[in-house]
């Protein structure tokens, strides 16, 4: 074989695994898995399939009802799933995959500062809750709103009722959640939806304020 | 004689390149093609075989229609008696009929629709990706509800949950939950047929049966039969996958076209490049037949160096398909009605031996009548530079 031969055939099979390259990177382009979401599924125990976070439908309302003359907000990823003994020992019992991160919104007037709304899934009694939470920036409960619900319309009623909101006010994730003590009894139907949605509250608090030291 | 021919080709190495770019690109699409199409067929067949069934009784209107929204668990404006059902199982020639109610509950403040599905046992058999999760069970009594794995999550239910529907103020036990199937079925709620007819207010009124056959092959004879069923007509997945491979045949056809041209032009390319050859190497052709080579050695010699071509090519040609080859079915996906989610790509053994036989064909045929010019030299002619 004669040495132009040789190169001629070199110079080929370079171009052909050039070109090999290319295509596959090319085939294999597109959004990189984000390495949170690995952290989070191995730590965080999955009893069931996960969801994805929760939605925050009515921004708009939600920022006229809790933080009247807000003008923005913007959204931020709250992690804490390298805080998991912290957050068991905020909440009082094992994390589930609810409780290691969720997507905030924090509310702004201009470039100041009202609070965050954290919206927070949670299982009620006959299907999923969808709760929206208003915190100030002190950590502290400023009011919520049940924006998803399955439950019968007195359960409803119960949860939604002006005087069981007003507990909630004022409270921070060092306060007591207990039902029928901290906060107002309910009737034994709403019973079990009553203590998911205190236990939501409770827990988007504690991620709040675990999770602000390691958000995206 | 091989060894002789290969180092021939090497000879002018640049023309032989370009000679093999040529084929490579022919063969190139041609297998391209040819694979792309049978792996839309292959994939078309799987994904119509898993549903187990081969026909379905859907109200009048446009049945393809109808059918492909029963198949994507959406729901119709116009529904079948029950009787539909107790026709079906009385055909001799109809092994499962399966009858369904679907009815989507709107939320439009959640942004999200509730689908649900009346269902019986005689679903199971046609649903065979099901799988149902540890203590799962079909909903058996009409306060029971069995949640796709999508829905499940979304609503957070385990088994044994309750689940309420607050339009139709009605509320259910988890009976079971299926494992992500990677349909449509994620996200549907099934209960009892007689649940979802009374939910919805359709008693004896269903959304379509699903049927499958004792025997593929009856599908002609049942269809006439089921054809005169009241207010239903009868679609058959072999009619849907018939009306969808002619929507790809007649794009097919054309393409094919298009890559026998490009075969023409690379036969061309090599005859061309072969009548160099045996022009260039006339004297030496001669001296081969002044020693003894007869005029067989000459033209398998020539024809060998043709083969060598559009085997080589061939070769080079298969290649560029599996490199590009996903390229390309990126490209044509999107024009693919009820493309499979799979690789369409089925590059086989016996495709990758055909291409790779035409490739030789053509170059062996292009070959011919320059090795038969070979054979003709007159050596003492050959050798003056005379007239052959």
């Amino acid at each position: 074989m004669t040495p132009r031969l040789r190169a001629i055939i070199a110079c080929g099979a370079l171009c052909a695994a050039a070109a090999a390259r290319c295509a596959y990177a090319w085939m294999d382009s597109g959004p990189a898995i984000p390495t949170v979401g690995v952290r989070a599924a191995a730590h965080a125990v999955v009893e069931h399939e996960a969801a994805g976070l929760c939605p925050w439908r009515d921004p708009d309302g939600d920022r006229e009802r809790f933080f009247p003359g807000s003008t923005s907000a913007a959204d931020v990823l709250v992690i804490a799933t390298d805080r998991r003994r912290e957050l068991a020992a905020g909440l009082g019992r094992r994390a589930g995959p609810e409780d290691y991160a969720a997507r905030v919104y924090r509310v702004y007037d201009g470039s100041r500062g009202l609070g965050t709304i954290v919206p927070r899934r949670v299982s009620g009694q006959d299907g999923l809750i969808e709760l929206v939470l208003a915190v100030s920036p002190a950590g502290r409960v400023l009011g919520y709103r049940i924006q998803r619900s399955r439950e019968p319309d007195e359960i409803d009623r119960e949860l939604e009722s002006p005087g069981w909101q007003a507990a909630f006010r004022g409270r921070t994730e060092a306060s007591g959640w207990r039902l029928g003590s901290d906060i107002p009894n309910v009737s034994q139907e709403a019973r079990q939806s009553a203590e998911a949605v205190l236990d939501g509250a409770h827990a988007a608090l504690v991620l709040l304020s675990l999770g602000d030291r390691r958000h995206v | 004689m091989l060894l002789l021919a290969f180092h021939n080709l090497t000879r002018r190495p640049l023309r032989t390149a370009l000679t093999l770019c040529g084929i490579a690109v022919a063969v190139g699409t041609l297998a391209c093609l040819l694979a792309l199409g049978a792996g839309y067929r292959h994939g078309l067949g799987t994904e119509l075989d898993r549903m187990g069934m081969q026909m379905m009784l859907v109200p009048l209107g446009c049945p393809y229609d109808a059918a492909a929204r029963v198949i994507k668990g959406r729901t119709l404006e116009a529904s079948l008696p029950e009787d539909a059902v107790r026709i079906a199982r009385r055909d001799p020639a109809v092994a499962i009929a399966a009858p369904m109610l679907m009815a989507a509950v709107a939320r439009p403040d959640e942004g999200r629709t509730d689908m649900w599905v009346g269902i019986d046992r005689s679903i199971l058999p046609l649903k065979p990706w099901w799988r149902l999760t540890g203590g799962s069970q079909l909903p058996g009594r009409d306060g029971d509800v069995l949640l796709g794995a999508e829905a499940a999550a979304t609503e957070l239910r385990a088994i044994g949950d309750s689940l309420y529907s607050p339009e139709t103020h009605r509320c259910f036990r988890v009976c079971g939950i299926l494992e992500r199937t990677g349909t449509s079925d994620d996200s549907l709620f099934f209960v009892t047929l007689h649940a979802a007819q009374q939910m919805f207010h359709q008693p004896g009124r269903l959304t379509a049966v699903a049927i499958r056959l004792r025997d593929p092959s009856l599908v002609g004879d049942a269809s006439a039969r089921l054809q005169a069923t009241r207010g239903a007509q009868v679609v058959t997945l072999a009619e849907m996958m018939g009306t969808f491979l002619n929507l790809v045949g007649g794009v097919q056809t054309l393409v094919v076209a298009l890559a026998a041209i490009a075969v023409a032009i690379s036969a061309l390319t090599v005859l061309n490049t072969m009548l160099a050859a045996v022009l260039e190497r006339t004297p030496e052709l001669a001296v081969m037949r002044a020693v003894g080579a007869t005029r067989l050695q000459s033209f398998a010699l020539l024809a060998i160096e043709a083969a060598l071509l559009g085997a080589l090519g061939s070769a080079a040609g298969l290649a560029l398909t599996l490199v590009c080859g996903r390229g390309v079915e990126l490209l044509v996906r999107g024009f693919l009605p009820l493309a499979p989610d799979h690789s369409l790509l089925q590059l086989g053994g016996a495709l990758a031996l055909e291409c790779l036989a035409a490739g030789v064909a053509i170059g062996v045929a292009a070959g011919l009548y320059p090795a038969w010019q070979a054979s003709r030299l007159q050596p003492a002619l050959a050798m003056r530079g005379g007239e052959r």
